[in-house]
């Protein structure tokens, strides 16, 4: 857990995000979608948008 | 792909993180002496070469490289977010800047109140192995897959010979360095390699291969500077964090 927090801030929505993310490609690719890569990239930045506004 | 980003991100970020370090290695040599200063360093830093020695190798070695690219991915896109985060906060006025002569005001006065070398030598040791840490894992992580580990480790010395010089010339702390946009930088260069590996490590690619960098460096970029101006408008709440 510490080793997380350490990696990740203290946002929880970018981890968020993060696992959405990865998870939601690795389906994607799975079914053949060919720019799986691309809904990672933004969900990624959604989610790092979002996590600003966690602590500010 | 090509290597210089990934030599300019790794000295970037052992530059970052050597601001820090050598504010409190200057407190301990300052307020002290010089002895423990310069001895508690050169042990984290001894530490350090030998982490990222055994922990390189044994990951090049051992690792199959699909399960290492999704590793190097995760640990760099996370890192990087967290950085950039920070940075974009710190520039819509958020958080509060990282101020290195608060940090070395604070390191001194301690320091003259816990008289001992011992305590003076542990003061640098920790300040330059917890700072090292996090560029031991981008030395790790972007020479795994990227310009490999002397090249990577020689990259993070350049640019932590570089603060220190800057350190020693200046005599004191590294207060009027642009910290922050030097962090803002790496932060987005973390995320972007990050996001690369990432996609790479699950077996997934990218439209137009490594040349999908520098849009994936622009995309955040872009989000980033979104981040600040809506920041910027959205009225100032209280908050709990404030930290470096």
């Amino acid at each position: 857990m510490r080793a997380w927090r350490f990696l990740a801030g203290n946002s929880k929505v970018a981890p968020a995000a993060f696992v959405i993310a990865l998870g939601g490609s690795i389906v994607l690719q799975r079914g053949g979608v060919a720019n799986a890569a691309i809904f990672f990239a933004a969900v990624i930045g959604i989610g790092f948008v979002a996590s600003l506004f966690e602590t500010a | 792909m090509n290597a210089l980003p990934v030599a300019l991100t790794i000295a970037f970020a052992a530059g970052v993180d050597a601001i820090e370090a050598t504010t409190i290695v200057f407190a301990v040599g300052l307020a002290r002496s010089w002895r423990p200063a310069l001895l508690g360093s050169f042990a984290a830093l001894l530490v350090l070469v030998l982490l990222v020695a055994v922990f390189g190798a044994a990951l090049v070695r051992f690792v199959p490289v699909a399960a290492l690219e999704l590793a190097v991915g995760v640990v760099t896109l996370l890192f990087g977010l967290s950085w950039l985060r920070k940075a974009v906060q710190r520039w819509a006025g958020r958080r509060a800047p990282a101020d290195q002569r608060k940090r070395f005001e604070r390191a001194v006065s301690r320091l003259r109140a816990n008289a001992g070398d011992a305590a003076a030598f542990a003061a640098a040791f920790g300040a330059v192995l917890l700072e090292g840490l996090e560029v031991a894992i981008v030395v790790i992580t972007f020479s795994v897959s990227g310009v490999g580990l002397l090249v990577g480790s020689l990259c993070a010395l350049a640019g932590i010979l570089l603060v220190t010089a800057c350190a020693i010339v200046l005599k004191g702390p590294l207060t009027r360095v642009p910290e922050n946009a030097m962090k803002f930088a790496v932060g987005t260069m973390l995320t972007t390699f990050g996001t690369y590996w990432t996609v790479q490590g699950i077996g997934g690619g990218w439209p137009s291969g490594a040349r999908t960098i520098p849009l994936l460096f622009a995309w955040y970029l872009l989000l980033s500077l979104l981040g600040v101006a809506l920041l910027r408008r959205r009225p100032v709440t209280p908050s709990p964090s404030h930290g470096s």
